[in-house]
Order: structure tokens, then sequence, then C-alpha cells
């Protein structure tokens, strides 16, 4: 049994991590987007995605039901064969009209729209150039595809030249690849200048939007739209998980030739297609996300008051508030010590070890949502400013 | 005896990690270093800048030490 020796070490990581196991936590029911119960007590949810609170929307919810009643608990198949319902191409027009594209795709999570995506784009003697602390699904994405990877120093226009440079004539052969708000820290890509770099070259850009869709840019059409690059940008990929509370992923692009991508895409293929109570729940999200301006502004507005509570108590965040908001701690101790004191207190966030976060460092990630009411950002404050003061760690 | 580009890569490495007394360019970066892969990420940056290269990372699958790294980056400067 030496192909199971290998969880020893496993095993004994995750005893490291203590009694209170991050990785096992269980939300035992929900009481709202923003309130669970884990382990038999109210907590608050810090932790999630779900940035505009659309987990419980009503519109949502209804037209999930509808749908189920009326189309059933899934479509047991593939986009490419009996897995594709009016519905599935009625969201791709619509996700194309929001962005004034030709066309998008809808994949069956966002981790397989960035492996789709790329795979359909990089073949043999294609170059792709990945920003450092670009998410996990698009680095296996690379590595899925035969085109040679790179990686050049996080939101480093100038290290992206560099790499472009040496690459020479087989720059027009690349693809750079970064996220648009990135998923851990909260930073914003230098769009516009990576945008510029690639055209000098040109190169093609891809952008995950998965953290930016629907919490920034006029329209809420990401850092894209924020960053004035629509016209530029020639992939944009996101997820129906985060924002719009819902699963499943989409590409959509100013180039026609994504309208091909399911067919150079095993990522797209090999999968079921998302069930069509998932789709009618995405589909009212996005209109909500579109016709409800007011949802964006709260949750910038919660962030914004956390953001400035919690850096005058002299909690180490991010420079520039955001809806993801990272808690930097010295010690990997402390940080696992943080996420309990903070559970204990009620509060849920998410705890990154090394080498999980990016400048290997330990954090605790908070989120926030615009269904947070004020009492909740006042109990997340007060934990905070209790559990680090207990650790020492207020500067 | 390593060689002056070994023991430059070996600089470079020691800018992301303490190198322990008895490091030598066959040591096992990921054994005996136990390197994260963001670290090594990181040293094929520095290697990149240093040598105005670029490294594909799939050249890297059989790169386990400085003394192998040395000889992608020879190929590379050639
Ligand atoms: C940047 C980024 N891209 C893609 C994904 C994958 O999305 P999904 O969870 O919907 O598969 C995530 C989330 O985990 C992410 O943070």
């Amino acid at each position: 049994m030496s192909l199971l020796a290998k969880f020893a070490a496993v095993e004994e990581a995750r005893r490291g991590l203590g009694e209170a196991d991050p990785t096992r936590t269980v939300i035992e029911r929900l009481e709202s987007p923003t309130l669970g119960i884990i382990n038999g007590a109210h907590t608050i949810l810090a932790g999630t995605n779900n940035y505009l609170g659309m987990t419980f929307d009503a519109e949502a919810v209804e037209a999930g039901r509808q749908a189920l009643a009326q189309a059933g608990t899934g479509t047991t198949g593939s986009r490419m064969a009996n897995g594709t319902y009016a519905a599935h191409v009625a969201l791709e027009a619509e996700l194309a009209e929001f962005y004034g594209y030709p066309a998008a795709v809808v994949f069956s999570t966002g981790y397989a729209a960035n492996l789709g995506a790329l795979a359909a784009l990089l073949g043999s003697g294609d170059a792709v150039l990945l920003d450092a602390d670009a998410h996990a699904s698009l680095f296996d994405g690379c590595r899925l595809c035969p085109a040679d990877l790179y990686t050049f120093r996080h939101n480093d226009p100038v290290s992206l030249d560099k790499r472009l440079s040496r690459l020479g004539a087989r720059a027009r052969n690349a693809l750079v690849v970064v996220e648009g708000l990135y998923g851990v820290l909260g930073d914003r890509a230098p769009l516009a200048d990576i945008a510029a770099v690639k055209d000098r070259h040109g190169a093609c850009l891809l952008v995950d939007e998965a953290h930016s869709l629907g919490v920034v840019g006029a329209e809420g059409r990401g850092m894209v739209e924020e960053a004035g690059v629509m016209d530029q940008v020639d992939f944009v990929v996101g997820t129906f998980s985060k924002s719009l509370g819902t699963m499943g992923g989409f590409c959509v692009s100013r180039h026609q030739e994504v309208a091909l991508f399911p067919y150079a895409s095993r990522p797209y293929m090999f999968t079921a297609s998302p069930s069509p109570a998932t789709i009618a729940c995405t589909r009212a999200a996005l209109r909500a996300l579109r016709t409800r301006p007011e949802l964006k502004e709260r949750l910038w507005r919660n962030a914004n008051r956390l953001h400035r509570e919690l850096s005058l108590l002299g909690v180490d965040l991010g420079d520039a508030p955001s809806p993801v908001m990272p808690v930097r701690l010295r010690k990997r101790e402390d940080a696992v010590a943080a996420w309990n004191g903070l559970l204990a207190e009620g509060v849920y966030v998410n705890l990154f070890l090394p080498p999980a976060a990016p400048g290997g460092g330990s954090l605790l990630r908070m989120s926030v949502s615009a269904a947070h009411t004020d009492d909740q950002l006042d109990r997340i404050v007060a934990a905070l400013a209790k559990v680090m003061k207990a650790l020492g760690a207020l500067g | 005896m390593d060689s002056p580009l070994e023991l430059e890569l070996r600089e470079l490495l020691a800018g992301i990690t303490p190198l322990p007394p008895d490091f030598s360019s066959d040591t096992d970066l990921l054994d005996a270093l136990a390197l994260e892969s963001t670290q090594i990420m990181e040293f094929v940056m520095e290697v990149e800048d240093r040598f105005d290269i670029i490294i594909d990372q799939r050249q890297l699958a059989e790169v386990r030490n400085v003394a192998q790294m040395a000889v992608v980056v020879g190929k590379a400067v050639a």
C-alpha cells in the first residue's frame, strides 16, 4: 500500500492545525448570506465570496425554483451533446451583450472556464506569460497546454515587457494572463499599462475577473471596465460563483473566435453543463447586478467602513480598501490562533498559510458583502480588536 | 568545484532562502532545502533577469539542484 503512504504526511500536517481544523469547517445551517450556524453557534460569515449578497436574492431563488420545476434537476450531459438548453444559450447572449462583445461561452465552473479558455487558446509553439500571483486554476490551465510557460513578477508591467522582448518574434504568439482584482490580497492589476505592453509586442491578454465582476467598473464589468481597456483586452474570464452567488463560469471576447472555443476545449466538452436551476439563478443575478447599482454601492460602503475602522485599530491590512481584505500576521501560529479566536467570537474568515498566500506569509482573508449589516460590521471589528490585541498583533 | 555560473546561481538562491553550510551544487532544492513552489518561481525570475533570458517552466521539470539549473541557464545564454 505504498501508494497510500504519502497520506501519513498529509494527516500529520492536518493535525498540526490543531483541534479546530479550518479545512473541516462545516456550516450547519444558513440564516442569510452573511449569517450561518457553525459548531452550533450563530456565526457572521466574513470569509465568503458573496460580494453582492446574492445567494438568497428573492428573484434569483424564485427563478431557480421555477426552472427546477420546469426543466428538472440536471442536464445529465455535456454542453456539446444533450447539455445545451435554451437557457444556456440565452445566458451566453446576455453576457456578450453585457460586455458589448460578439460572443460568450458558458462553462460548468470558473475553474473549468480558465482551463477551457487556456486549452482552446494555447497550442504547441505558443507562449503564455502568467502573473506570478495568479490563481491556481490559471496555473493548472497553463500546465494543461503544450505552450511554453513563463511567469512574470506580480503586477509588474516592466517585468512582463522584458520577458516579451526576450521572446522576440514569438511574442506575437504569446498570451498574457492576469487577474483583475486579485482574490487573496485584493490588489488591482495595472491593466492599462499591461495592455499597452502587450499591444506593443503584438501579444494577447486574458483577464480573470473572478473577484471583480459586479465589484468594480461603472457597470460592474470588472477591472477591464474600470481601467478603460475593454477595447484592448482580448479575453475576459469570470465565474458565477462569487458576485452572482451561483456556480459556473464564462469566457467573453471581442474576438468572434471565442464562439469556436467549445470545439477546442476538453474542459468544456467532458463535463456536464450547469443545471437549469443554476442557469436560471445566474441570469436573475446578472439582471440584478445590471439593474441594482445599490448592491455595488453598499458593498463599497461596507468595505470602506471596515477598512477605515480596522486601520484605526492598527490591524495590518492591504493598502487600499477592497472587498477582499487580507489581515497579515507575523507567524503561522498567530494566524491559526487568530482564526480560531475569531470563530470563538462568532466570526468566520478564511485562513491562508504558506505557501498559499502570495509573498509566503500567513494571513486571514476577510471578504466583505453588500449583505453585511451595520451591526455585523460592528461585531466583526470588535472581534478582530479583541483577538488581535490578545495576540499582540495590533500596530 | 563549482563553476562561476553555479556560484552566481547559488548567490541568487541565497537571496531567497538561507543556505546551509554544507550546501553544494548537488543539494536537492526540494528535498533538502524544502523550497516551496513559489520560491522556485521567484528563483527562476531572478535568474531570468540576471542573465537576460527566459526559461520555460517545463524545462525545469527535471531540475533538482543548482548544477542542473546551470545547464539550463548555460543553454539559454549560449
Ligand atoms: C481568480 C480565480 N479564478 C477562478 C476561480 C475559480 O472559480 P470557481 O470557484 O467558480 O470554479 C477562483 C475561485 O476559486 C478564483 O479566485
